[in-house]
């Protein structure tokens, strides 16, 4: 879905690269790279292009609840859209790295009045692939429950 | 890399050298309060809806902690420096050593030779032998 306004630092109506051009991967930044898959994936909920465009076929997958590899996670991610066809990722903040790793923070939902869940996916990029992701996820709790006001994000 | 509890002109500090002088005393030593009452600021934002906000209410939550599991161990996988003072540290974290512990990843902003703002995740580590592929967490 479409973060808010200052989150991401292009105009994710009408981005000024063609997120799904591949061409000339290799010479491509990390960054780039990190810019057109969070496009895809996160602001346009396109996980097949997102993942076709840019994960390594073989690339490490660290979290628990998913196989590891491209063509398995993408299925998993197919099956889960079918079922749940609102699910969100709402872009909060992204850590741009000075290095290979980029860290995204977003607000994941299932369905649109849930409370969902806090996540961030860590990307490993090189040569213009994703290689490798780990995540941390977990369930934004009822306000009432926190013990302060600010939020999770 | 001198003192890390050295903090003078700080606010000459690159967001990163803050960041490592933190991450030494914080994670690597596991002087939790010292590091706190170093380089955070007293009105930090907190976002860990299980603390609460400010460094001194903050800091009263670590002392607690420090007491209930003083075999705690903090061990650093990665850090991300950003390019706006943001990091990003990604941890295994248990309470004690025989645990299978959490993965956890904290987020600081950091300001003019402080951490002013804080997010964290935390998501336990389950069972290998429940997991869909063999990479472990971290």
């Amino acid at each position: 879905m479409r973060p808010a306004a200052g989150v991401l630092p292009w105009d994710v109506d009408a981005p000024p690269f063609d997120p799904r051009d591949t061409s000339g991967r290799e010479q491509l930044s990390v960054r780039q790279v990190a810019e057109r898959f969070i496009q895809l994936f996160y602001v346009e909920d396109n996980p097949r292009d997102a993942f076709m465009c840019w994960m390594h076929p073989s690339y490490i997958q660290h979290n628990p609840n998913a196989p590891t590899g491209r063509d398995a996670t993408l299925a998993m991610m197919e099956a889960s859209l079918a079922r749940l066809p609102d699910l969100s990722h709402e872009v909060k903040r992204v850590i741009w790295g000075d290095a290979d790793l980029v860290a995204i923070h977003f607000h994941f939902k299932y369905e649109p009045d849930s409370p969902g869940y806090a996540v961030v996916d860590i990307l490993r990029i090189d040569g213009g692939y994703i290689r490798e992701h780990w995540d941390v996820l977990q369930d934004v709790p009822d306000p009432a429950a926190s013990k302060n006001t600010n939020g999770m994000f | 890399m001198r003192d890390p509890l050295d903090t003078t002109g700080r606010a000459q500090l690159s967001a990163r050298e803050v960041a490592d002088r933190f991450i030494e005393v914080f994670y690597r030593q596991n002087r939790l309060v010292e590091a706190f009452r170093a380089w955070v600021h007293p009105d930090y934002i907190q976002h860990d809806p299980n603390s609460a906000t400010g460094r001194d209410g903050t800091i009263a939550a670590l002392d607690a902690h420090m007491q209930r599991s003083p075999g705690m161990s903090h061990d650093i996988k990665r850090v991300i420096y950003g390019d706006d003072g943001t990091i990003a540290v990604h941890y295994h974290f248990r309470h004690a050593p025989e645990q299978r512990g959490l993965a956890v990843v904290d987020l600081f902003r950091i300001e003019a030779g402080y951490l002013v703002e804080h997010w964290d995740i935390i998501q336990p580590i389950p069972d290998p032998e429940t997991c869909k592929n063999n990479n472990g967490m971290f």
